[in-house]
Protein backbone atom coordinates (compact mmCIF):
# COMPACT_ATOMS: atom_id res chain seq x y z
CA UNK A 1 0.00 0.00 0.00
CA UNK A 2 0.86 3.85 -0.79
CA UNK A 3 1.48 5.90 1.63
CA UNK A 4 -0.83 8.60 2.17
CA UNK A 5 0.05 12.06 0.13
CA UNK A 6 -0.97 15.45 1.05
CA UNK A 7 -2.64 17.26 -2.48
CA UNK A 8 -2.89 20.46 -3.34
CA UNK A 9 -6.43 22.03 -2.36
CA UNK A 10 -8.87 21.60 -5.24
CA UNK A 11 -9.88 24.46 -7.84
CA UNK A 12 -11.59 27.57 -6.75
CA UNK A 13 -15.25 28.37 -7.55
CA UNK A 14 -15.20 31.16 -10.13
CA UNK A 15 -16.28 34.14 -8.63
CA UNK A 16 -19.95 35.34 -10.38
CA UNK A 17 -20.16 38.18 -12.62
CA UNK A 18 -21.05 41.34 -11.88
CA UNK A 19 -24.79 42.43 -12.38
CA UNK A 20 -25.00 43.66 -15.57
CA UNK A 21 -26.21 47.11 -16.41
CA UNK A 22 -28.91 46.99 -18.77
CA UNK A 23 -30.61 44.63 -16.36
CA UNK A 24 -32.41 47.78 -15.25
CA UNK A 25 -32.76 50.45 -18.07
CA UNK A 26 -31.27 53.69 -16.64
CA UNK A 27 -34.89 55.98 -16.34
CA UNK A 28 -32.83 58.74 -18.69
CA UNK A 29 -32.86 56.95 -21.88
CA UNK A 30 -35.72 55.85 -22.06
CA UNK A 31 -37.49 59.48 -20.82
CA UNK A 32 -35.17 60.52 -23.71
CA UNK A 33 -36.09 57.99 -26.38
CA UNK A 34 -39.93 58.61 -25.53
CA UNK A 35 -39.37 62.31 -25.90
CA UNK A 36 -37.38 61.91 -29.11
CA UNK A 37 -40.18 59.62 -30.42
CA UNK A 38 -42.65 62.17 -29.90
CA UNK A 39 -40.66 65.33 -31.93
CA UNK A 40 -39.90 63.42 -34.51
CA UNK A 41 -43.48 62.14 -35.00
CA UNK A 42 -44.34 65.88 -35.07
CA UNK A 43 -41.52 67.00 -37.09
CA UNK A 44 -42.70 64.27 -39.62
CA UNK A 45 -46.16 66.14 -39.69
CA UNK A 46 -44.69 69.37 -40.14
CA UNK A 47 -42.62 68.37 -42.98
CA UNK A 48 -44.39 65.34 -45.19
CA UNK A 49 -45.91 67.74 -47.05
CA UNK A 50 -42.47 68.75 -48.67
CA UNK A 51 -41.65 65.28 -48.83
CA UNK A 52 -44.48 63.43 -49.91
CA UNK A 53 -45.25 66.42 -52.55
CA UNK A 54 -43.66 69.41 -53.89
CA UNK A 55 -46.58 71.20 -54.75
CA UNK A 56 -48.90 70.81 -51.75
CA UNK A 57 -49.95 73.74 -50.18
CA UNK A 58 -49.77 72.12 -46.81
CA UNK A 59 -52.73 71.59 -44.61
CA UNK A 60 -52.42 74.38 -41.76
CA UNK A 61 -54.41 72.26 -39.63
CA UNK A 62 -51.56 70.20 -39.56
CA UNK A 63 -49.75 72.04 -37.31
CA UNK A 64 -52.20 71.55 -34.29
CA UNK A 65 -51.45 67.70 -34.97
CA UNK A 66 -47.91 68.19 -34.71
CA UNK A 67 -48.24 70.31 -31.43
CA UNK A 68 -50.38 67.12 -30.06
CA UNK A 69 -48.04 64.92 -30.63
CA UNK A 70 -45.00 66.86 -29.51
CA UNK A 71 -47.03 67.35 -26.44
CA UNK A 72 -47.06 63.62 -25.51
CA UNK A 73 -43.78 63.16 -26.51
CA UNK A 74 -42.95 66.21 -23.34
CA UNK A 75 -45.74 64.56 -21.15
CA UNK A 76 -44.15 61.03 -21.80
CA UNK A 77 -41.06 62.87 -20.95
CA UNK A 78 -41.52 64.37 -17.49
CA UNK A 79 -44.00 61.41 -16.64
CA UNK A 80 -40.78 59.09 -16.83
CA UNK A 81 -39.03 61.60 -14.62
CA UNK A 82 -41.47 62.09 -12.10
CA UNK A 83 -39.65 60.64 -8.66
CA UNK A 84 -41.86 57.75 -8.24
CA UNK A 85 -40.37 56.56 -11.23
CA UNK A 86 -37.03 56.80 -10.09
CA UNK A 87 -37.24 56.22 -6.46
CA UNK A 88 -38.49 52.84 -7.53
CA UNK A 89 -35.59 52.09 -10.67
CA UNK A 90 -33.10 53.22 -7.50
CA UNK A 91 -34.71 50.75 -5.35
CA UNK A 92 -34.17 48.05 -7.60
CA UNK A 93 -30.60 48.77 -8.80
CA UNK A 94 -29.86 48.66 -5.11
CA UNK A 95 -31.44 45.43 -4.24
CA UNK A 96 -29.64 44.01 -7.68
CA UNK A 97 -26.11 45.36 -6.31
CA UNK A 98 -27.12 44.13 -2.84
CA UNK A 99 -27.71 40.27 -4.20
CA UNK A 100 -24.51 39.97 -6.47
CA UNK A 101 -22.77 41.03 -3.10
CA UNK A 102 -24.42 38.53 -1.51
CA UNK A 103 -23.06 36.13 -3.98
CA UNK A 104 -19.71 37.18 -4.49
CA UNK A 105 -18.87 37.20 -0.68
CA UNK A 106 -20.22 33.69 -0.11
CA UNK A 107 -18.60 31.93 -2.87
CA UNK A 108 -15.24 33.75 -1.38
CA UNK A 109 -16.25 32.21 1.83
CA UNK A 110 -16.75 28.88 0.25
CA UNK A 111 -13.39 29.09 -1.78
CA UNK A 112 -11.10 30.24 1.54
CA UNK A 113 -12.83 27.30 3.26
CA UNK A 114 -11.73 24.65 0.79
CA UNK A 115 -8.15 26.36 1.00
CA UNK A 116 -7.95 25.65 4.33
CA UNK A 117 -8.91 21.94 4.73
CA UNK A 118 -6.27 19.45 5.10
CA UNK A 119 -6.92 16.85 2.75
CA UNK A 120 -5.68 13.18 2.56
CA UNK A 121 -5.81 10.73 -0.15
CA UNK A 122 -5.19 6.88 0.45
CA UNK A 123 -4.09 5.48 -2.94
CA UNK A 124 -3.80 1.28 -3.36
CA UNK A 125 -0.14 0.58 -4.98
CA UNK A 126 -0.19 -2.62 -6.75
CA UNK A 127 -1.06 -5.69 -5.81
CA UNK A 128 2.03 -8.22 -4.43
CA UNK A 129 1.65 -11.27 -2.93
CA UNK A 130 3.68 -12.14 0.42
CA UNK A 131 4.97 -15.58 0.71
CA UNK A 132 4.87 -16.60 4.56
CA UNK A 133 7.66 -18.70 5.09
CA UNK A 134 7.90 -22.10 6.88
CA UNK A 135 9.18 -22.08 10.64
CA UNK A 136 12.62 -23.33 11.48
CA UNK B 1 -46.69 40.53 -62.99
CA UNK B 2 -46.40 42.16 -59.31
CA UNK B 3 -49.82 41.99 -58.70
CA UNK B 4 -48.57 37.88 -59.07
CA UNK B 5 -45.58 38.21 -56.85
CA UNK B 6 -47.36 40.20 -54.37
CA UNK B 7 -50.00 37.98 -53.64
CA UNK B 8 -47.62 35.04 -53.64
CA UNK B 9 -46.13 36.46 -50.90
CA UNK B 10 -49.11 37.20 -49.32
CA UNK B 11 -50.49 33.95 -49.17
CA UNK B 12 -47.04 32.14 -48.10
CA UNK B 13 -47.13 34.53 -44.87
CA UNK B 14 -50.92 33.61 -44.41
CA UNK B 15 -49.85 29.98 -45.11
CA UNK B 16 -47.19 30.29 -42.33
CA UNK B 17 -49.24 31.82 -39.76
CA UNK B 18 -52.34 29.49 -40.71
CA UNK B 19 -49.79 26.74 -39.69
CA UNK B 20 -48.65 28.20 -36.56
CA UNK B 21 -52.57 27.68 -35.50
CA UNK B 22 -52.43 31.41 -33.48
CA UNK B 23 -55.46 32.53 -32.59
CA UNK B 24 -57.52 34.98 -34.68
CA UNK B 25 -57.69 38.86 -33.90
CA UNK B 26 -60.12 41.53 -35.48
CA UNK B 27 -59.68 45.35 -35.38
CA UNK B 28 -62.01 47.87 -36.76
CA UNK B 29 -62.27 51.90 -36.62
CA UNK B 30 -64.42 54.31 -37.89
CA UNK B 31 -62.56 57.51 -39.10
CA UNK B 32 -64.07 60.92 -39.59
CA UNK B 33 -61.64 63.61 -41.72
CA UNK B 34 -61.31 67.17 -43.52
CA UNK B 35 -59.58 66.58 -46.43
CA UNK B 36 -57.56 69.50 -48.68
CA UNK B 37 -57.33 68.33 -52.43
CA UNK B 38 -54.99 70.61 -54.42
CA UNK B 39 -54.60 70.20 -58.40
CA UNK B 40 -52.09 72.15 -60.45
CA UNK B 41 -52.33 72.03 -63.66
CA UNK B 42 -49.36 73.48 -66.03
CA UNK B 43 -48.93 76.16 -62.93
CA UNK B 44 -52.75 76.87 -62.01
CA UNK B 45 -53.36 75.45 -58.78
CA UNK B 46 -57.21 74.92 -57.59
CA UNK B 47 -58.11 73.36 -54.24
CA UNK B 48 -61.49 71.70 -52.82
CA UNK B 49 -62.05 70.41 -49.01
CA UNK B 50 -64.54 68.63 -46.88
CA UNK B 51 -65.62 66.24 -44.63
CA UNK B 52 -64.77 62.54 -45.43
CA UNK B 53 -65.97 59.51 -43.47
CA UNK B 54 -65.02 55.97 -43.47
CA UNK B 55 -63.93 53.24 -41.36
CA UNK B 56 -61.18 50.54 -42.11
CA UNK B 57 -61.32 46.52 -40.59
CA UNK B 58 -58.75 43.96 -40.01
CA UNK B 59 -58.62 39.85 -39.17
CA UNK B 60 -54.75 39.06 -38.10
CA UNK B 61 -53.55 35.66 -37.49
CA UNK B 62 -49.88 35.40 -36.20
CA UNK B 63 -47.47 38.09 -37.51
CA UNK B 64 -49.52 38.49 -40.41
CA UNK B 65 -53.10 40.47 -40.89
CA UNK B 66 -55.94 40.89 -43.80
CA UNK B 67 -57.40 44.84 -44.21
CA UNK B 68 -59.81 46.27 -46.01
CA UNK B 69 -60.92 50.51 -46.05
CA UNK B 70 -63.39 52.38 -47.40
CA UNK B 71 -63.87 55.72 -47.24
CA UNK B 72 -66.29 58.46 -48.99
CA UNK B 73 -66.97 62.70 -48.63
CA UNK B 74 -68.11 65.27 -50.60
CA UNK B 75 -65.24 68.25 -51.58
CA UNK B 76 -66.41 71.66 -52.34
CA UNK B 77 -64.14 74.55 -53.64
CA UNK B 78 -62.48 76.79 -51.93
CA UNK B 79 -61.56 80.40 -52.84
CA UNK B 80 -60.11 79.89 -55.94
CA UNK B 81 -60.90 77.08 -58.76
CA UNK B 82 -63.57 75.07 -60.28
CA UNK B 83 -67.34 76.31 -59.13
CA UNK B 84 -67.98 72.50 -59.28
CA UNK B 85 -67.77 69.53 -56.13
CA UNK B 86 -66.64 66.42 -56.21
CA UNK B 87 -66.92 63.14 -54.52
CA UNK B 88 -64.06 61.40 -53.45
CA UNK B 89 -64.65 57.73 -52.56
CA UNK B 90 -61.69 55.27 -52.08
CA UNK B 91 -61.57 51.44 -50.59
CA UNK B 92 -58.03 49.61 -50.17
CA UNK B 93 -57.27 45.93 -49.18
CA UNK B 94 -54.05 45.17 -48.06
CA UNK B 95 -52.13 42.62 -46.36
CA UNK B 96 -49.66 43.68 -43.53
CA UNK B 97 -46.99 41.61 -41.35
CA UNK B 98 -44.75 43.01 -38.56
CA UNK B 99 -41.18 41.48 -38.76
CA UNK B 100 -40.71 43.91 -35.18
CA UNK B 101 -43.07 44.53 -32.19
CA UNK B 102 -42.86 48.07 -33.98
CA UNK B 103 -42.47 47.81 -37.32
CA UNK B 104 -45.21 46.90 -39.64
CA UNK B 105 -44.99 46.16 -43.47
CA UNK B 106 -48.05 46.25 -45.95
CA UNK B 107 -48.83 45.77 -49.59
CA UNK B 108 -52.15 45.86 -51.48
CA UNK B 109 -54.25 47.89 -54.15
CA UNK B 110 -56.04 51.12 -53.79
CA UNK B 111 -58.76 52.51 -56.14
CA UNK B 112 -59.72 55.83 -56.11
CA UNK B 113 -62.26 57.98 -57.35
CA UNK B 114 -63.17 61.77 -58.10
CA UNK B 115 -66.73 61.71 -59.16
CA UNK B 116 -68.57 65.21 -60.76
CA UNK B 117 -71.58 65.38 -62.66
CA UNK B 118 -69.35 65.78 -65.82
CA UNK B 119 -66.69 63.24 -65.25
CA UNK B 120 -64.80 60.56 -63.19
CA UNK B 121 -61.64 60.54 -62.46
CA UNK B 122 -60.08 56.96 -61.39
CA UNK B 123 -56.72 55.82 -59.79
CA UNK B 124 -55.78 52.11 -58.87
CA UNK B 125 -52.44 51.66 -57.91
CA UNK B 126 -50.60 48.88 -55.79
CA UNK B 127 -48.51 50.62 -52.79
CA UNK B 128 -46.39 49.34 -50.38
CA UNK B 129 -46.09 50.69 -46.91
CA UNK B 130 -43.93 51.21 -43.75
CA UNK B 131 -45.03 52.01 -40.68
CA UNK B 132 -43.22 52.61 -37.08
CA UNK B 133 -45.45 52.65 -33.76
CA UNK B 134 -44.08 53.03 -30.67
CA UNK B 135 -45.41 53.42 -27.17
CA UNK B 136 -44.67 56.93 -25.23
CA UNK B 137 -43.23 55.05 -21.66
CA UNK B 138 -45.16 56.07 -18.64
CA UNK B 139 -47.95 56.95 -20.70
CA UNK B 140 -51.05 55.73 -22.66
CA UNK B 141 -49.86 56.99 -25.31
CA UNK B 142 -48.69 55.93 -29.14
CA UNK B 143 -46.84 57.62 -32.07
CA UNK B 144 -46.29 56.45 -35.35
CA UNK B 145 -45.31 57.41 -38.41
CA UNK B 146 -46.02 55.69 -42.05
CA UNK B 147 -44.64 56.12 -45.31
CA UNK B 148 -45.57 54.54 -48.45
CA UNK B 149 -45.05 54.65 -52.10
CA UNK B 150 -46.92 53.06 -55.49
CA UNK B 151 -45.19 50.14 -56.89
CA UNK B 152 -47.50 50.91 -59.81
CA UNK B 153 -50.31 53.13 -60.57
CA UNK B 154 -52.86 54.04 -63.41
CA UNK B 155 -55.30 56.60 -63.90
CA UNK B 156 -57.79 57.65 -66.32
CA UNK B 157 -56.12 61.30 -67.50
CA UNK B 158 -54.44 61.98 -70.60
CA UNK B 159 -50.62 62.52 -68.69
CA UNK B 160 -49.07 59.53 -67.38
CA UNK B 161 -48.06 58.57 -64.23
CA UNK B 162 -44.80 59.34 -62.85
CA UNK B 163 -44.91 58.47 -58.94
CA UNK B 164 -47.43 58.57 -56.22
CA UNK B 165 -46.33 58.32 -52.52
CA UNK B 166 -47.63 59.53 -49.36
CA UNK B 167 -46.98 59.20 -44.94
CA UNK B 168 -48.92 59.78 -42.46
CA UNK B 169 -48.16 60.46 -38.66
CA UNK B 170 -50.06 60.75 -35.53
CA UNK B 171 -50.93 59.81 -32.08
CA UNK B 172 -52.43 57.00 -30.78
CA UNK B 173 -54.46 56.92 -26.99
CA UNK B 174 -55.53 53.75 -25.42
CA UNK B 175 -57.12 54.72 -21.96
CA UNK B 176 -55.93 52.09 -19.43
CA UNK B 177 -59.02 49.53 -18.90
CA UNK B 178 -60.58 50.91 -22.37
CA UNK B 179 -61.76 48.68 -24.91
CA UNK B 180 -61.54 51.75 -27.38
CA UNK B 181 -58.55 53.83 -28.75
CA UNK B 182 -58.37 57.20 -30.02
CA UNK B 183 -56.04 58.17 -33.01
CA UNK B 184 -55.34 61.47 -33.89
CA UNK B 185 -52.99 61.87 -37.43
CA UNK B 186 -52.25 64.06 -40.77
CA UNK B 187 -51.74 62.10 -43.95
CA UNK B 188 -50.65 63.31 -46.96
CA UNK B 189 -50.28 62.08 -50.19
CA UNK B 190 -48.78 63.70 -53.84
CA UNK B 191 -49.06 62.22 -57.24
CA UNK B 192 -47.19 63.99 -60.09
CA UNK B 193 -47.90 63.52 -63.93
CA UNK B 194 -46.68 64.21 -66.67
CA UNK B 195 -43.25 65.41 -65.79
CA UNK B 196 -44.46 67.84 -63.75
CA UNK B 197 -47.18 69.09 -66.11
CA UNK B 198 -49.84 68.19 -63.62
CA UNK B 199 -50.27 67.15 -59.77
CA UNK B 200 -52.42 66.35 -57.19
CA UNK B 201 -52.26 66.73 -53.45
CA UNK B 202 -54.61 64.96 -50.72
CA UNK B 203 -54.34 65.99 -47.62
CA UNK B 204 -56.21 65.03 -43.94
CA UNK B 205 -56.46 65.57 -40.55
CA UNK B 206 -58.52 62.75 -39.11
CA UNK B 207 -59.84 61.49 -35.90
CA UNK B 208 -60.52 57.76 -35.76
CA UNK B 209 -62.35 55.83 -32.85
CA UNK B 210 -61.84 51.93 -33.11
CA UNK B 211 -61.79 48.89 -31.19
CA UNK B 212 -59.22 46.43 -31.00
CA UNK B 213 -55.26 46.81 -31.54
CA UNK B 214 -54.20 50.45 -33.16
Amino acid sequence: MAPPESTPPPEDIPLPEPPPPPDIKPEFVEAVRSLAEGLAAAVAVVVLPSIVSHDAAGFKGRFAIAAAIGGAGIVSFFAQRSAPAVDAIAGANAAARAAARRRLEQVQQQNAQSAAEVRLIVRAGPATSVELGGGP
Amino acid sequence: MKTLVLAAAGLTLLGSAVGAQQRLRATGWGDGAIVQLGTQILGARESQSGPVFGGEGRLGLGPVTLGVGYLEGRLQPGTSGTPQGRDLVEARIFVSARPLSWLTLSAGPRVRAFVTDAATERWVWWEGRARAQNALASTPLQTYIELWRALSARVNLPEPVDHVQGGEAGVVLRPPGAALWFRLGYRVDGARLGGGLRSETVEAVSLAVGIGGP
